[in-house]
């Protein structure tokens, strides 16, 4: 019962007060779980309250998240804390950044038989980490403006120049990242070309997601990058279709979210009890109309019929996780070189 | 030196010039600072030193060209939004002050308190709004039949850094205008001087020290803009030093680089405001027989048709963004979501450390005026300032060119190696965002105390006036206007940051803008803008009672 | 114990501001004078002042107030009060208050205090003002006012800086007059800067004149007006003096 008294507290009592007294008042109860995420994941209208309530109720033990800004911020976390984190769990890492969090050895490995519970196409199997959600880069449109939508890669970057679209900085977001990965899994060492043609149709590089996808609902500009999925929110939510994702022909390019155990973890069983929690259905059902992402594993998840109206893409593309730790560094630099032409 | 026996306790040995007793308030300001910034980078390059070489990679970082073209377009971009901002702040600020009172004028000030405290995502939004495609400016000027002009670009970016920092200049040089004496009013009505003449012969030279002092915070700010340069500069052609150092500590992290582009940033940035600081050499004020009183004995406000002709446009331009950010948070939904407890959880946090920076940095700046104040009486006020006071002024100033990011990260890698630094996030928020706002607020009081000290200083020293007694009798109600203003002003800006809480922020510290990033990051726009809309109001709340005027009875 | 005999002493002062120019002080005021201190801009007059009123602290020497030692004693604890040709008031505080100050520097006043300070006023002619703020008297209220705080101070040196040279010359000799009725009562030690001969020349015992950072002379004021010290510096003073007011000029 201590474990809820503490959530009671911080519920009433103003956050100011809970956070100077923090470490004080917080119930040291045996069985407590702590697991750094991303702040929408934590936020109250994202799966944070949620999965803590279904966890808690299957652990008998308390649940606290902490929050830092996106994926990056996490590990950047953990590397600030050397090692000597607080965390038992990172939940939010996504497949990017994958191979540089397994390098840095603040992870355990799960131990789990999981994979097979994946309805993630293509697979995914990792010693690490668990897929706990994952989604496509997209084309997102505004019907109202837009007719025919292009349809490839190629039609984006061939198409009419005033009709432009908000794109993302790849140094400073992930979705602008996935992009120019994207273009660099379709044209290779062709993509400086495609960087520069998509220069053209681009209204502005914001610095984050946020920027990009406020300017599109504004009505400034009539394609942004966003996912497949989020036209499901707007769906579901604002019930409205007016905004829709493009299918490319060429494929879209993945990102799956992960979670692993730190190995501070690795001494707490409620680490591993939680990572299987977070394939399990109870999870999965969470997911997807409140971090508005498709569940790793589906299975006996019952999907808003919504979801089925999304884009499925034919293929789906993602490079080795590997592969994009050694090249980022190049790879930013030429798209930068292209894109300032 | 006598000085305050009490109060004269360091002594800075400077040149050849004879010692210099700084005082105590001043000395452990200055070193708090001192600490609180190296306390950040000592552990960061410490941090840096096990995998990289902070000096090897300045050498790198140097030699890559596109960290140059990137330090070559953030001062363009910067030196432009200056220079613009100055050049639009000092008319509007020189006409105001000659018009007198006029109905509104405090309103109007009030008005340009609020934009720096606007989180930079909701302003940027708001220009939009007015300039972008589907403008309500852009619809106006097609509807004259005027050409399209495309905002995304240096346009946009040079208007967000007009709309954010024209205030501020005018703001500031207000506040040094009303130093200035009663009977030069008097003086130009009775040699019925023109208005050019008295914009230049009287207010100017008021006006100037101020004016430099602002631009150097204006140029600094321009320098580290970050969400404005990325989202309105159109593409990667607009990157400032700053978006370099954010992406060296983020995607790369790599502190060593991190540490190797802020000292360029802070090399270069530091060189400009020197040169900028040369043009403001403060203006004696010279002995009147009596205190200025801007306010006037008496002197109700008046409907001025010509000011209000005259002042249309720039209030214009200040206010529309906001009534564009009120016309999309006055929703029916606007009562629900303030009353939700996870907003009023935000409103009490964010009120509350912003109130705990707006005080530290009223005292702290109040600390360096009284420095400043006491080393110039050693000069009898004659004369130019001292190295030592300037750089008490300036010294301040260059925090600004630090990402606050940086000095979080220092602090949090100190704290967590003998405690769990999150324990400690409001007082690092605190603290730096003290840090931050000091600039700001030490430029709103320090003219004022100096005017003030040069009239009571001699009176107050015989008669024996000291430390509290001073405090109460003379300085806070002499200091009341500029002590609020500071007040304010860094309540607001506190209001406004996100920085500090990117890396502090847990289920327990959620402040308010942070709160609208959140909601912006997660599809939820209408509630952001109305969060936003609160946001405003807040900080409109905030100036209007910090400028409320008591009228003695 | 015998009373001192001197009201001030500078005993071999010396004091430089850090530039080229050199003050070198050294002089006696017998208790209970009247003074008139004159020289021309720059001379050290102020810098005089500032020496004694503890402004400004001599690099050498020694400075005594009836007989005590004062070279190192804060501003505030000197036995002097001093009134300036300009703001000598706070604007804020009521002219109450700012007689009271010189008695309770924090303004914490008892009724002794308050019965104190309407003595003052009275003696001053201003009781009628005492509620009122600064800037609603003239500008003789205004140097009435500083008065009255002098007064209540009871401080054994006065020191008035230009005191009256903004006010007009009606208004002035009013105050010289009220200051030589003062100065009768309470036989208080009283150094006056000024610039005019006329003024010396009505309630001054004695002129020190300042030349080149030095006390040049220091004389009975009949004496040195007299005309007698035409080739003297004095003298060629007091002809610029003379020639100026003669050409309508304001004191500097």
């Amino acid at each position: 019962m201590l474990p809820k008294l503490s959530l009671k507290f911080s519920s009433r009592t103003p956050a100011i007060l809970t956070a100077l007294l923090a470490s004080t008042v917080i119930a040291t109860a045996e069985g407590k779980l702590t697991v750094y995420t991303y702040e929408s994941f934590n936020s109250d209208w994202g799966p944070g309250p949620k999965v803590e309530e279904a966890f808690e109720a299957q652990c008998e033990c308390d649940l606290e998240f902490i929050s830092a800004a996106d994926g990056v911020a996490l590990l950047n976390r953990l590397r600030l804390e050397g090692g000597n984190t607080g965390a038992d769990i990172v939940l939010g890492i996504d497949t990017n950044l994958m191979a540089e969090a397994a390098a840095s050895g603040f992870f355990a490995p799960h131990e789990l038989e999981v994979s097979d519970r994946y309805t993630i196409p293509g697979g995914f199997i990792d010693d690490t980490f668990v897929a706990f959600d994952y989604g496509y880069f997209a084309v997102i449109y505004d019907t109202d403006e837009i007719e025919t939508p292009p349809s490839s890669m190629a039609e984006l970057l061939s198409g009419d120049p005033e009709v432009k679209i908000a794109i993302q900085d790849p140094r400073t977001s992930t979705p602008g990242l996935g992009l120019m990965l994207w273009l660099k899994e379709i044209y290779g060492d062709d993509a400086p070309a495609a960087y520069e043609k998509l220069a053209e149709r681009t209204l502005t590089v914001t610095p984050g997601w946020s920027e990009a996808y406020g300017l599109f609902t504004d009505g400034e500009v009539p394609m942004v990058l966003s996912y497949t999925t989020s036209p499901a929110y707007h769906m579901i939510a604002e019930e409205t279709d007016r905004y829709q994702a493009a299918a490319f022909e060429e494929g879209h390019y993945m990102q799956i979210e992960l979670a692993g155990k730190t190995t501070k973890g690795a001494d707490n069983p409620l680490a591993a009890e939680f990572l299987d929690f977070v394939t399990s259905p109870s999870f999965q059902s969470i997911i997807p109309e409140t971090n508005w992402m498709l569940p790793a594993a589906a299975n006996g998840v019952d999907l808003n019929p919504t979801f089925d109206k999304l884009v499925t893409p034919e293929k789906s593309l993602l490079m080795d996780s590997e592969v994009v730790a050694e090249n980022r560094k190049e790879w930013i630099n030429e798209w930068l070189e292209a894109s300032t032409k | 030196m006598s000085g305050n026996a009490s109060l004269g306790l360091g002594k800075i040995k400077f040149g050849n010039a004879t010692d210099v007793a700084l005082p105590w308030p001043a000395l452990v300001v200055l070193i708090s600072g001192l600490a609180l910034v190296l306390g950040a980078f000592i552990p960061v390059v410490h941090f840096a030193a096990a995998s990289d070489d902070v000096g090897s990679s300045l050498v790198e970082a140097i030699a890559d060209p596109v960290i140059w073209r990137a330090l070559r377009f953030t001062l363009w971009q910067a030196s432009l939004s200056t220079i613009l901002s100055v050049v639009f702040a000092v008319p509007v600020a020189l006409f105001m002050h000659d018009r007198g009172n006029f109905a509104g004028k405090r309103l109007i000030l009030q008005l340009f308190s609020i934009p720096l405290a606007l989180p930079q995502i909701v302003a940027v939004l708001a220009i939009v709004g007015l300039y972008g495609r589907n403008g309500w400016i852009t619809g106006l000027l097609q509807g004259l039949g005027l050409p399209n002009f495309t905002l995304f670009g240096l346009t946009g970016i040079l208007l967000a850094h007009v709309f954010f920092n024209m205030p501020l200049v005018v703001r500031v040089m207000m506040l040094a205008l009303e130093r200035q004496p009663a009977e030069y009013a008097k003086i130009a009505a009775m040699n019925a001087m023109p208005w050019q003449s008295r914009a230049r012969f009287l207010h100017w030279p008021m006006a100037r020290a101020a004016c430099a002092q602002a631009a150097i915070l204006v140029f600094m700010l321009c320098v580290t803009s970050f969400t404005v340069v990325l989202t309105l500069g159109g593409g990667p052609r607009a990157t400032t030093l700053e978006v370099a150092i954010y992406h060296a500590l983020t995607f790369d992290f790599n502190l060593a680089r991190a540490t190797a582009l802020i000292a360029l940033q802070v090399t270069v940035t530091a060189s400009i405001a020197i040169l900028i600081s040369r043009f403001g050499r403060e203006t004696d004020t010279g002995s009147t027989l009596f205190a200025p009183d801007s306010v006037g004995v008496g002197g109700g406000a008046k409907i001025d048709a010509f000011a209000y002709a005259i002042l249309f446009m720039p209030v214009m331009f200040v206010a529309l963004p906001f009534a564009n950010i009120v016309a999309k948070g006055v929703t029916p939904e606007t009562l629900n979501v303030l009353t939700k407890p996870a907003t009023v959880d935000a409103l009490i946090t964010s009120v509350s450390l912003a109130s705990c920076s707006a005080v530290l940095t009223t005292l702290a700046a109040f600390a360096l005026g009284h420095g400043i104040c006491r080393l110039a009486a050693q000069r009898r006020f004659v004369g130019d300032a001292t190295i030592v006071e300037k750089f008490l002024l300036n010294s301040t100033a260059a925090v600004l060119v630090l990402p606050p990011i940086v000095l979080a990260a220092g602090w949090f890698i100190l704290f967590r190696s003998f405690t769990n630094p999150f324990q400690f996030g409001a007082v690092v928020i605190v603290a730096i965002n003290t840090l931050m706002a000091l600039p700001f607020a030490a430029r709103l009081m320090v003219p004022s105390m100096l005017t003030e000290a040069r009239r009571t200083d001699r009176l107050s020293r015989q008669l024996g006036i000291t430390g509290i007694s001073k405090l109460r009798i003379v300085d806070l109600p002499l200091l009341r206007k500029p002590l609020l203003a500071a007040f304010s002003f860094a309540a607001a800006l506190s209001l406004g940051d996100v920085s500090v809480i990117a890396l502090y922020g847990s289920q327990d510290l959620i402040t308010l803008p942070s709160l609208i990033l959140a909601k912006m990051g997660s599809y939820r726009s209408d509630e952001a803008h109305i969060l936003a809309f609160i946001l405003c109001v807040l900080t409109a709340a905030i100036m209007i009672v910090g400028d409320r005027q008591r009228r003695a009875a | 114990m015998t009373e001192p005999q001197f009201g001030l002493e500078l005993d071999k002062v010396t004091f430089s501001y850090g530039g080229d120019e050199e003050f070198a002080f050294d002089t006696k005021i017998k208790r209970g004078d009247l003074i008139a201190v004159m020289g021309a801009s720059g001379s050290g007059k102020s810098t005089f002042f500032s020496l004694v009123s503890g402004f400004e602290l001599p690099r050498s020497g020694a400075i005594r107030i009836d007989g005590t030692d004062v070279t190192s004693t804060d501003v505030s604890k000197r036995p002097i009060t001093m009134v300036f040709q300009e703001n000598n008031l706070f604007s804020h505080l009521t002219v109450q208050q700012n007689i009271g100050l010189g008695i309770a520097p924090n303004l914490s006043l008892t009724n002794e205090h308050e019965a104190k300070i309407e003595q003052a006023a009275i003696r001053t002619d201003i009781t009628e003002y005492l509620l009122r703020l600064p800037a609603e008297l003239s500008g003789g209220q205004r140097q009435r006012v500083a008065l009255a705080r002098a007064l209540v101070r009871e401080r054994p040196l006065l020191l008035l800086d230009e005191a009256f040279a903004s006010l007009g010359p009606g208004l002035r000799n009013e105050m010289l007059d009220l200051t030589r009725e003062l100065h009768l009562e309470r036989e208080q030690t009283t150094l006056m800067i000024t610039h005019f001969p006329d003024e010396a020349a009505r309630i001054a015992d004695k002129i020190l004149f300042v030349y080149k950072g030095k006390v040049a002379t220091l004389a009975p004021t009949a004496e040195l007006l007299s005309g007698a010290n035409k080739h003297t510096p004095f003298g060629k003073y007091l002809r610029t003096q003379t020639l100026r007011r003669n050409n309508g000029a304001d004191s500097a």
